[in-house]
């Protein structure tokens, strides 16, 4: 959680710096941490 | 006053009449009073004008003083307010800056929850919850069948009973297989080892051919437990040391026959013991004797 807030806090200030190559990566990294983080909540679920 | 008119009467007593002494007084006394007016007007305005100067300089002098000590007064004033307004200019400064700072944080924190509310929303949009469940289950779902899969064939095949028959008959094989081969393997060993020998003892025996008993002792000692490549690269090496040490025990023997020989000459005492008939015969028994 802290993690992904200073991930996008980075984001936020590198948008403001106009750095927006660095700000892109940015932005993958947290929507990638996002979706790994529901596919593992997905896989904690039973299968059957 | 009463002198003029007096002094007026004396003199013209015969040509001045009483009308014209009293207009000649008043007249007088008219002038006189103005003059003295006048006097005394002038005398009023010198010393006016002198107290003026006094006082303008006293007040010059009392206003310099007043100014001094307002100034001084006024500068601590205004060093005072200075300071307590410094002080108070500094704690809105803080309490600003402080205040500033907070609401930053709190925007701040503001910002990031709400980029990352957005951003969870936009994946939900994007590609919803149920979906990746669903995806997650198929992958582990498909797992699983395989190593079901996997599991069931191999048990399906060993219970199957002529595939099992053909499946101990082919590991039956596979051990005889196995077994011959190394039987095999452990007679051609043996093959190349008595090959190897027979191999080294041919050479040996080529070499040797025409050579003393001794000397091929040495040789034969010497190369015991070598493999043949060995042999070829040492056997002109081994033989020339056999010889040199040879040469070198013949070369001693002569030199000690020879002083054995002077010393009996010498003597002349006859001994009964056994000689050898010559010196080349007794050198080849001590060299018989020799170990080497």
């Amino acid at each position: 959680m802290m993690d992904r807030n200073k991930q996008i806090k980075s984001f936020i200030s590198n948008i403001i710096d106009k750095n927006y190559a660095v700000a892109t990566t940015e932005l993958k990294s947290v929507v990638e941490n996002k979706l790994k983080q529901k596919i593992a909540k997905a896989i904690k679920k039973d299968l059957f | 006053m009463s002198k003029i008119s007096d002094l007026l009467k004396e003199v013209g007593k015969d040509v001045l009449t009483e009308d014209s002494l009293k207009q000649i007084e008043t007249v007088f006394d008219e002038a006189v009073e103005k003059k003295a007016d006048e006097r005394s007007k002038i005398a009023t305005e010198a010393a006016l004008t002198t107290q003026d100067e006094e006082h303008s300089k006293k007040l010059g002098e009392l206003l310099e003083a007043i100014d001094k000590d307002h100034t001084k007064k006024l500068n601590k004033v205004v060093e005072a307010v200075d300071h307590d307004r410094a002080r108070k200019l500094k704690n809105v400064i803080r309490r600003y800056r402080q205040s500033i700072n907070e609401e930053a944080t709190s925007l701040k924190d503001t910002v990031v929850e709400s980029v990352s509310d957005y951003l969870d929303s936009y994946i939900e949009e994007a590609l919803p919850t149920k979906t990746i469940e669903e995806a997650t289950t198929n992958k582990r779902a498909y797992d699983l069948l395989s190593e079901i899969r996997k599991m069931l064939s191999v048990d399906m095949v060993l219970a199957n009973e002529s595939i099992r028959e053909a499946v101990k008959d082919g590991k039956e094989t596979i051990d005889d297989q196995k077994k011959e081969l190394n039987e095999l393997t452990e007679s051609h060993n043996v093959v190349s080892e008595e090959l190897e020998g027979i191999k080294k003892d041919l050479y040996l025996e080529k070499k040797l051919n025409g050579m003393d008993e001794r000397k091929t002792n040495f040789v034969r000692k010497t190369f015991k437990d070598k493999d043949l490549a060995f042999i070829e690269e040492n056997f002109e090496y081994t033989v020339n040391i056999f010889d040199k040490k040879a040469q070198e025990s013949l070369d001693i023997l002569k030199e000690e026959a020879m002083t054995e020989s002077k010393t009996k000459e010498a003597k002349v005492v006859e001994e009964n013991v056994e000689q050898p008939k010559t010196a080349v015969s007794h050198y080849a028994q001590e060299l018989a004797n020799m170990r080497l």
